[in-house]
């Protein structure tokens, strides 16, 4: 992984272990999947209350389509 | 023989998205409209979207969500056994006085506890047709009415495994169990400090190759299925919630929880994985008076 620093063992701090060990490009999941950011960390997108419904809804289509492709429903 | 794989596979995946929704519904959507955070300019579209998500869900209606969550936050009743969902803890036998790990090993006892889906139901349903001490209206009412005939119409005269597979396993029970893993695992109950936490997922990066292994399979079995079905939206950063209030953005979270533990005003704390936060809720219950209960 980047920067060659092996050394997890040198970070208490989990989220600050992911971003020393990680990619750029990953850090953003990495913030939503820990639900910290790393220390500065500054979001790509401010959210407003009607993007997080619309991805909810667009989640919700998704699932009910997954299982209507697999079994059917 | 890949179906018998790639089947459970797509099914399991489909059930955490839909669960996750559900979740949002009511701990986002819901929370946020009746704090007065979404469709302040409109509160009649805000109704009824929020109105109509907990309709196809069965989750408790808008009023019965609003008098039990702001009680919630009333300092007289927080944390108490007159608060609701200490209550309903405590209804389910995670008594006050209890060890820790006993309390731990009811909560995954309560998982599969047909006692425990029965009254999660039970609560959803009278909301949801304004029986008991509900205060759900009429067209509120005739519209969770109208849902429940489409089902059971699907149900008996479509497909009974369609219903079963597509609705009864993620919607009726699968939300239980995700209800249970947030408010288990969301504060100290009945402990006098009134203690929340910052509740977030994955642990420390591992140093063998076996390590490694069962990093990656937490991540994708374990660790994003946690995300989106236990602390959906921001609900890791609910204690910035109760800490700061208004000052918490709810529809940036993470980054709002950030930068206001920065500030150095606010008493925030963390828990790193499921079991840490558990061990932490079930710890104050474990420590609150046993007169409480």
């Amino acid at each position: 992984m980047k920067n060659g620093n092996n050394n997890v063992k040198a970070y208490t701090d989990i989220r600050e272990m992911y971003k020393n060990y990680f990619p750029a490009f990953l850090q953003p999941f990495l913030t939503w999947l820990t639900g910290k950011p790393f220390a500065g960390q500054q979001p790509l997108i401010i959210m407003r209350a009607e993007t997080r419904i619309l991805l909810n809804l667009v989640q919700l289509e998704l699932g009910m389509g997954l299982l209507f492709v697999t079994v059917g429903v | 023989m890949s179906e018998l794989i790639t089947v459970p596979l797509i099914i399991f995946t489909a059930y955490v998205l839909i669960v996750s929704t559900i979740r949002w519904s009511i701990v986002e959507l819901q929370h946020s409209f009746i704090h007065r955070e979404l469709f302040k300019k409109s509160q009649r579209t805000g109704r009824l979207i929020t109105e109509f998500f907990s309709t196809i869900f069965f989750t408790h209606a808008l009023e019965d969500y609003r008098c039990t969550h702001l009680k919630h936050h009333n300092k007289n009743f927080t944390f108490t056994p007159e608060d609701d969902d200490f209550k309903l803890l405590i209804a389910l036998g995670f008594r006050p006085g209890m060890l820790t790990q006993e309390l731990k090993r009811h909560f995954y006892r309560c998982l599969i506890s047909p006692h425990f889906h029965w009254r999660m139901l039970a609560s959803r349903f009278s909301s949801n047709f304004g029986l008991g001490q509900s205060k759900t209206g009429i067209y509120r009412r005739l519209a969770a009415a109208l849902w429940l005939g489409l089902l059971i119409y699907s149900a008996a005269f479509i497909s009974l495994p369609a219903v079963l597979i597509g609705y009864v396993i993620p919607v009726l029970l699968m939300a239980n169990i995700a209800a249970l893993c947030q408010f288990s695992t969301e504060h100290s109950w009945g402990s006098a400090s009134h203690q929340s936490w910052g509740r977030f997922v994955g642990e420390k990066l591992p140093t063998s190759i076996y390590g490694w292994f069962t990093w990656w399979l937490k991540l994708i079995f374990v660790w994003i299925p946690q995300r989106m079905m236990w602390l959906p939206g921001g609900l890791s950063s609910h204690d910035t919630h109760h800490e700061a209030g208004s000052r918490f953005d709810p529809f940036n979270p993470v980054y709002s929880r950030a930068a206001l533990a920065q500030t150095g005003k606010y008493k925030l704390s963390e828990t790193w994985g499921f079991n840490a936060a558990l061990s932490r809720a079930m710890s104050g219950i474990s420590k609150a008076n046993s007169t409480t209960s």
